[in-house]
């Protein structure tokens, strides 16, 4: 589709000055980074990990990411971006590795399920027959 | 670990690719770095997530599988170790940690990829077995089944054979009871035979009665005294030829008899002449009886003369008794018995 209204080069040159002069700013006064992003992104990976039935079958891994997430947020609160940023971050990734965990988990007992499965089909392959062909069957 | 004095002459003998200023810049802040470093080489949280990392890389899987995750574990541990450089432990020590569970997500994706890979070839084997065992059952019913039909028809094959064997039987229970009709029939048939032929004979009794007939062992005998014959003659008096006829009436009514005309005399004359008489009288009693229609074959003749006398031939009234005929009547079927 023509777009009928795209701006003139001018105005695009302006407008990327205009960007760079504001991220300059904001990194000129970044000596406080937000802990925010960090703090969501731990939750998001900590939801993903329990909708995986992570608090489960990795329930180690599951309540380290749960409690860091929750010290992270304390001290968010209380003012410590720095190292609040840090434990969300490994809440995080604990929170990633206890999903992992949990799809391992999962695998290796669905896995154990189908070998046992085959071990007795074939037990019972490997046993003769309960009856024989020629033997009578009122 | 890199050592700070050997960076230099790493830095040195690498490839002319970034400008020589630069090269020598980052010379410099290695020496300055190398110059005053206060801190221990490594830490053994690094180490440890080194060893995970390169533990993860060699995992063959975890190339596979997981290859975003192994390079995000060895950027962490990158920066892990230049924070390390730059004397920053607090932030090496957390980049390495992340390093480390970045490491330990690897390895556990890796497991799953592989115990998903092993699920799969389990469950297409477990199809496998399931289908042997599946073809197993079905050719041990089509066994069974061919057993079963062949018993039924080894069964089918007996009840026929029994069958037969019944047929065969009722056949000659059939046969028997045929012939003990038959042997009933023929006994019936022999007791009416019986029945008849005593009838007849008791017929033939009555008849012969005004002829003066007697039963004796030998059939019905009737006895002609010699009153009926000139004396010495053979000639028939015309006395004797009503009695003649009444014996032709006798035999016409019993056509299945045959008589025996038996000739005898006294003992007056010689044995020779007495055997003739006694023939020619009995001859003349047989031409008689062939003249009032009976069959010649049904006459036999025989003279005895003087021999079988019935009577005492030292009186008249005895010799008169044994100058006689006897006419024998035959048993039904034409036979006589023997004298």
């Amino acid at each position: 589709m023509q777009t009928t209204n795209s701006p003139p080069p001018l105005s695009r040159l302006t407008r990327l000055a205009g960007g760079t002069l504001a991220c300059a700013a904001l990194m000129a006064c970044a000596s406080a980074p937000s802990p925010a992003p960090a703090l969501a992104a731990g939750a998001a990976s900590l939801e993903a990990a329990r909708a995986a039935n992570a608090g489960e079958l990795a329930s180690v891994d599951m309540n380290a990411a749960r409690q860091k997430l929750e010290r992270a947020r304390a001290l968010a609160q209380a003012g410590q971006p720095r190292e609040a940023i840090r434990l969300a971050e490994e809440a995080d990734v604990d929170a990633q590795l206890a999903r992992a965990r949990a799809g391992s988990e999962r695998a290796r007992v669905a896995l154990a399920e189908v070998e046992r499965g085959l071990r007795t089909l074939r037990e019972e392959l490997a046993r003769p027959p309960a009856t024989l062909p020629g033997r009578t069957t009122p | 670990m890199t050592r700070p004095h050997e960076i230099i002459p790493a830095l040195l003998r690498a490839p002319l690719r970034a400008p020589v200023y630069c090269r020598l810049g980052v010379a410099a802040l290695a020496l300055t770095l190398g110059a005053c470093q206060t801190l221990p080489e490594s830490d053994p949280a690094l180490e440890a997530a080194q060893s995970a990392v390169e533990r993860a890389a060699a995992n063959p899987e975890a190339a596979r599988s997981a290859e975003l995750e192994l390079q995000r574990a060895q950027q962490a541990l990158a920066r892990a170790q230049a924070l390390w450089r730059q004397r920053d432990p607090e932030a090496a020590r957390h980049w390495a940690y992340l390093a480390q569970q970045r490491a330990a997500i690897v390895v556990a994706t890796a497991q799953q990829a592989s115990d998903e890979q092993r699920l799969r070839n389990a469950s297409t084997e477990r199809e496998r077995v399931r289908l042997e065992a599946r073809t197993r059952d079905a050719e041990l019913a089509r066994l069974q089944a061919q057993a079963a039909q062949q018993r039924a028809s080894a069964a089918q094959q007996q009840a026929t054979a029994a069958q037969m064997q019944a047929s065969s039987a009722q056949q000659q229970a059939s046969a028997a009871q045929r012939s003990a009709v038959d042997a009933r029939e023929q006994a019936q048939k022999m007791r009416d035979e019986a029945a008849e032929a005593a009838a007849r004979n008791a017929q033939l009794e009555r008849d012969l009665q005004a002829l003066k007939g007697r039963k004796t062992e030998r059939g019905m005998v009737v006895t002609l005294g010699d009153i009926f014959f000139a004396t010495g003659s053979s000639t028939l008096m015309p006395g004797a030829l009503r009695e003649v006829e009444r014996l032709a009436a006798v035999m016409q009514q019993h056509s299945e008899r045959r008589v025996l005309i038996e000739g005898f005399t006294d003992n007056v004359g010689s044995e020779e002449s007495n055997l003739r008489l006694s023939q020619r009288r009995a001859e003349a009693f047989a031409q008689a009886l062939r003249g009032y229609g009976v069959a010649p074959n049904r006459i036999d003749v025989q003279a005895y003369g003087e021999a079988y006398p019935v009577s005492d031939n030292s009186t008249a009234a005895g010799r008169q008794l044994n100058r006689r005929v006897n006419v024998v009547f035959s048993d039904a079927q034409g036979v006589f018995a023997a004298r």
